[in-house]
């Protein structure tokens, strides 16, 4: 398996083409500089995982990639594209959707509102593998609810949501920014599950996470993240096997 | 018992004309943070345009269309010119906004002169009728039914129609709308044309009530701040009932205590804010 920073772009050489490329991107929070050179590549169809503690950048790396951090410097190609420019909508458009930190889901909008804002047809002759009705069927939860104000319900039906309004829009890349945030076993189980189901439909998947045995379990490929830069990158269970980067760089 | 009636139906009618201005400035600062200081003159531009379209075409209606159409075009024009460049600075925006009345006052000034002027009624609202045995006037009436009319309108158009819930979530977390593929600066745009637009309604209803002078600008966009701030920012239930209570008190204040009639609308406020501090139906 190679996956070298910086590989060449989309299908060269019958490689696998790339659904995500970031290279050399610097990004700024504030007056703090906190990307400092990210490159990382996710392949078309695969799971790209982020770890790293807190505070080392991951999520403006998820911000950067969606459109929502400027970049100062590099570049956000997504399959084959050069999006660096683009803004945050633009960006929509290329197949990419987004599981924020934090769910950031609509106090005043109800649960089927949610997912009927976020709908989406695939992009080219991808099926569509999602709709409202596909996301209750996963989430029957949220069919229960469909009528509520997201204000009303609990941070688990919160996730479920932030999650299915991000599959309605039949992504080709889902950029997941901790969605085990706050959950419990039981639904990081059903998490895991979706995942592979995702990963069967062809949608490439870059997750941040702070939940090891969650992130390793459905990683490809895992990137470990510190001080604005990737600074290892191995297959998942390589990482397991590794002590001293586990130790350094995630405190375990 | 006439007193009341006529009180009420007076202070209903009012309430109503302030809730279609109010409920303009409202939807604009709960979506975009813009407290919009000019949101008097395009209630003035559209009284002016109304009284001048209808003086030469003799129409209610077209006067009613071009007003508020033209407005709408304005504000427009002022949100992606101006505003845009200001997004979520909210001192910059006001003393922009505020810059903005006192250009549109002079210009109105200019072109409108500065005799109070009383816009004319549709024909067919002329007169008066009666109601529970009092005589009371048809357009005042018309006024009240047009103000619940635009209520559930703007109801309809928030809760049940796909840009309404983009609007309400662009007010919950306009960045989470953006990156959802939604080009919030055109929403944006348009939301801004439309609460200029229903400023301009406001002013083309209130226009054969109160009457276009200079400062009528001033006059109403203080009456739409309580309004809005007794009612909650941001929201259209609470601009709905912040113009009840604006409109009645307003009117009963000045028929019982006609020397301190501002005074009689700021008390109330006071004492809403300080049992609710977002107002009635405001958002946390």
């Amino acid at each position: 398996m190679s996956l070298a920073p910086g590989a060449p772009a989309a299908g060269v050489e019958g490689c696998v083409p790339e659904a995500l490329r970031v290279d050399d991107l610097h990004a700024y929070y504030g007056e703090s500089f906190v990307l400092q050179g990210v490159t990382l590549s996710v392949k078309a169809g695969s799971i790209g995982v982020v770890l790293g503690r807190n505070g080392v950048g991951k999520t403006t790396l998820m911000r950067s990639i969606m459109g929502l951090t400027p970049s100062r410097r590099g570049m956000v190609v997504i399959s084959g594209r050069d999006v660096s420019t683009w803004a945050a909508h633009q960006r929509w458009v290329t197949g990419l959707a987004l599981v924020p930190q934090g769910r950031r889901i609509f106090p005043s909008l109800t649960v089927r509102e949610h997912l009927e804002i976020g709908l989406r047809a695939p992009r080219g002759q991808r099926e569509a593998h999602w709709s409202v009705e596909a996301v209750f069927d996963t989430f029957p939860r949220l069919r229960e609810r469909a009528g509520n104000r997201a204000a009303t319900l609990s941070g688990g039906e919160r996730q479920m949501l932030a999650v299915g309004r991000a599959l309605c829009a039949n992504p080709d890349l889902l950029l997941m920014d901790e969605p085990t945030e706050g959950l419990s076993p039981f639904i990081v189980d059903e998490l895991t599950r979706l995942i592979a189901t995702l990963k069967g439909q062809g949608v490439s998947i870059l997750l941040v996470e702070q939940n090891l045995d969650f992130a390793l379990g459905v990683a490809d490929w895992v990137h470990v993240m510190e001080k604005g830069r990737i600074v290892h990158q191995c297959a998942p269970l390589a990482l397991l096997a590794d002590e001293a980067v586990k130790r350094r760089y995630l405190g375990l | 018992m006439s007193f009341w009636i006529v009180n009420t139906l007076n202070g209903l009618s009012l309430a109503m004309v302030l809730f279609v201005l109010s409920a303009g400035l409202t939807l604009v600062f709960g979506l975009m943070q813009i407290i919009n200081m000019a949101h008097g003159s395009f209630y003035l531009l559209g009284g002016y345009i109304a009284l001048s379209v209808i003086q030469a075409s003799g129409s209610f209606i077209a006067g009613l269309v071009t007003a508020c159409v033209a407005v709408m075009l304005l504000g427009a024009g002022i949100q992606r010119l101006m505003l845009q460049r200001l997004h979520k600075q909210e001192l910059p925006q006001s003393l922009l906004t505020l810059g903005l009345l006192f250009i549109i006052a002079d210009v109105a000034f200019w072109l409108w002169g500065g005799n109070a002027q009383l816009v004319p009624k549709p024909a067919m609202l002329e007169g008066a009728m009666t109601i529970l045995g009092v005589g009371y006037p048809v357009y005042r009436v018309a006024i009240i039914g047009m103000g619940l009319f635009v209520a559930v309108l703007l109801w309809l158009l928030l809760e049940r129609t796909r840009v309404g819930a983009l609007v309400r979530a662009g007010m919950d977390d306009e960045e989470m709308v953006r990156a959802m593929g939604i080009n919030i600066p055109l929403i944006f745009t348009g939301m801004f044309a439309f609460g200029a637009g229903l400023a301009a309604l406001g002013g083309v209803l209130g226009g054969p009530l109160l009457g276009m002078f200079p400062g009528a600008d001033f006059e109403v966009a203080l009456l739409a701040f309580v309004v809005v701030t007794v009612g909650g920012l941001g929201s259209v239930r609470g601009a709905f009932l912040g113009s009840l209570l604006v409109g009645l008190v307003d009117n009963f204040g000045a028929a019982w205590f006609p020397q301190f009639s501002l005074f009689t609308v700021i008390v109330p406020m006071v004492i809403v804010l300080a049992i609710r501090p977002t107002g009635l139906a405001g958002r946390a």
